[in-house]
């Protein structure tokens, strides 16, 4: 490789390591990654209220999942993937019950 | 002219050594600090996964990581150490949404780096290969961790607040404190004011080894006061693993630029 090639890769490589968090701060939900959103932002409090089939009601937080990073909008994509999690659940909320996903 | 003098960093071949090194320290305390998370990812999975990583195979990620940066502090097999770290890293990275870590990412990056950079003999007498994106991804980082806290809820202090006063921390800033409304506004500005002034710095002769003492002081600042200190000392590790390529970097063509010596390091590195 000769000095032009590997200076032109060099300049697109810059590109790549500006423009990819450039992009994710302007229009990504944040915290997103590989944006380097390092404790930028709030992200709100997560927990599941759990209604299984015998009529038995449980409370799960983000631990139990390891779910501690913030760049997973748990209140965005969680609730539903938490249905193949607990099996014997029927219907899950998030903590104030505005949001309610059915598993079965 | 711009893409020819992109092409080559001039640096002190100690400065290039200590760099890899670094690197591979901060690696081998990542594979460690994988180990529990990839051991226990199947016990309660959310299929948050990107690639699905086999269960049994979970030690896999960890192996390569801690491989590699053994290579890397030994300076042996840079090229196949350097992969071996960025491998194992991506392999975690994509395994499952909940190991994503800037950190993590970051060491991918600079592995990566430190294997392309890498040649047969050395010190290179046109300098270090694509050396340049080392310096730059440090101040990206730098810069977007400025940038990305430009928000009300950080400069009011209460991201700082939230995040401080969870357990975990090696020396927790008093409740008294976190209480104020001033002071987290204070920390947060500062915060915001030190990252932005080492994206910068950095890169200015003059003021280089001020930056450097003060990227020092904020990393141990960082691990000393947030929770979650292992991760952040790795953090600090690959950050400060790149000060001596700021700090030894010279102009190609500017006259005692960095070349390298008779006496400096000579040795295979593939």
């Amino acid at each position: 490789v000769n000095d032009r090639v590997r200076g032109t890769i060099v300049l697109l490589l810059v590109l790549l390591q500006f423009g990819v968090p450039a992009v994710l701060l302007v229009v990504a939900d944040k915290p997103a990654r590989f944006g380097w959103h390092m404790y930028s932002y709030p992200t709100p409090d997560f927990a599941v209220v759990a209604t299984h089939t015998d009529g038995r009601m449980s409370v799960h937080d983000r631990d139990e999942w390891m779910l501690d990073r913030r760049e997973i909008r748990l209140d965005r994509v969680m609730l539903g993937r938490l249905c193949t999690v607990l099996p014997t659940a029927v219907e899950l909320a998030d903590a104030d019950g505005t949001e309610r996903v059915r598993c079965r | 002219m711009i893409r020819q003098r992109l092409a080559y960093l001039h640096a002190a071949p100690t400065a290039v050594l200590t760099w890899r090194r670094v690197v591979g320290l901060a690696a081998i305390i990542k594979a460690v600090l994988l180990i529990e998370p990839l051991a226990h990812l199947d016990d309660m999975r959310p299929p948050l996964a990107t690639i699905q990583l086999p269960a049994d195979l979970w030690f896999v990620p960890p192996l390569l990581v801690a491989g590699g940066g053994l290579c890397l502090v030994a300076h042996r097999s840079v090229r196949g150490g350097g992969s071996a770290v960025a491998i194992g890293g991506l392999i975690a990275l994509f395994a499952d949404e909940r190991l994503y870590s800037n950190h993590l990412w970051l060491l991918v990056l600079l592995a990566a780096l430190a294997a392309v950079t890498a040649g047969r003999t050395e010190p290179r007498t046109e300098g270090l290969p694509y050396g340049h994106l080392v310096l730059l991804q440090v101040s990206v980082v730098y810069g977007f961790a400025a940038a990305s806290k430009l928000n009300v809820a950080f400069i009011s202090g209460g991201v700082l607040r939230s995040d401080l006063a969870v357990e975990g921390a090696l020396i927790p800033l008093p409740d008294l404190l976190l209480a104020q409304q001033e002071p987290m506004m204070a920390l947060a500005l500062a915060t915001v004011i030190i990252e932005l002034a080492l994206a910068i710095a950095l890169w200015v002769r003059r003021v280089r080894p001020g930056a450097a003492v003060l990227g020092m002081v904020f990393h141990l600042g960082l691990v000393a006061v947030v929770p979650g200190w292992e991760e952040l000392l790795v953090f600090a590790l690959l950050c400060w693993s790149t000060y001596p390529l700021f700090l030894t970097r010279t102009s190609a063509a500017s006259p005692g630029a960095a070349r390298p010596t008779a006496h400096a390091i000579t040795q295979q590195v593939t």
